[in-house]
């Protein structure tokens, strides 16, 4: 289990990520080629 | 310790454009040239792309380039790697039911984004909480969540474990 310090890290850095996915050019994958 | 978050956009930017270091002709086969000269995408590259697509909300547009890429790029061993990133990407995108792991996660960053949106910051008990109660999750799955997300983080180089 993690302690409160890994916690707020973890936390920390999964909002920040969600926050760069925020900013970025998402896609729709109905856009590309079905896999072979 | 925590990178800082200057560190996290220069990680984000490069995994994100990974396939404008490693150009192909438009039918999608490596350039030997281009080869030579830049790195190839390995199933170790992939291994690592379909690691961050779990962490992401959505798949962004540098993750369909780069699923691209590797769809025609690759040697036929690295098929089962293609495939993997594809079943990534479009569980991210069609919104499947997921883990209750990864719903557990995703509860309690939104939650602490709405929170922080909101000017307050929410204690470690509150998050745990909203999730319990909105995203139908235990503590254990949570716990489970957390030490899971915390080893990817440090395997990816984003966190140093303690």
């Amino acid at each position: 289990m993690l302690d409160d310090l890994q916690f707020e890290e973890l936390m920390d850095l999964l909002a920040i990520i969600e926050e760069l996915v925020d900013a970025t050019e998402t896609v729709d994958f109905s856009e590309l080629p079905v896999p072979t | 310790m925590m990178r800082t978050a200057e560190q996290l956009r220069a990680w984000f930017a490069f995994t994100t454009t990974y396939v404008d270091a490693n150009p192909g002709n438009a039918r999608g086969r490596y350039n030997t040239a281009a080869r030579a000269n830049t790195p190839r995408i390995t199933p170790a590259d992939t291994d690592r792309v379909v690691r961050i697509a779990r962490l992401l909300p959505r798949p962004t547009r540098g993750f369909a380039s780069l699923l691209d890429r590797i769809r025609g790029a690759g040697p036929p061993a690295r098929k089962k790697l293609r495939r993997r990133l594809v079943q990534e990407l479009e569980s991210l995108e069609d919104n499947r039911p997921r883990s209750k792991r990864t719903r557990a996660r995703r509860r309690m960053v939104r939650f602490l984004r709405e929170e922080r949106a909101a000017g307050r910051s929410p204690t470690r008990a509150e998050i745990e909480a909203d999730a319990i109660a909105e995203a139908e999750v235990t503590q254990a799955e949570i716990d489970a969540a957390l030490v899971e997300q915390y080893d990817l983080m440090v395997s990816l180089g984003l966190l140093d474990a303690r």
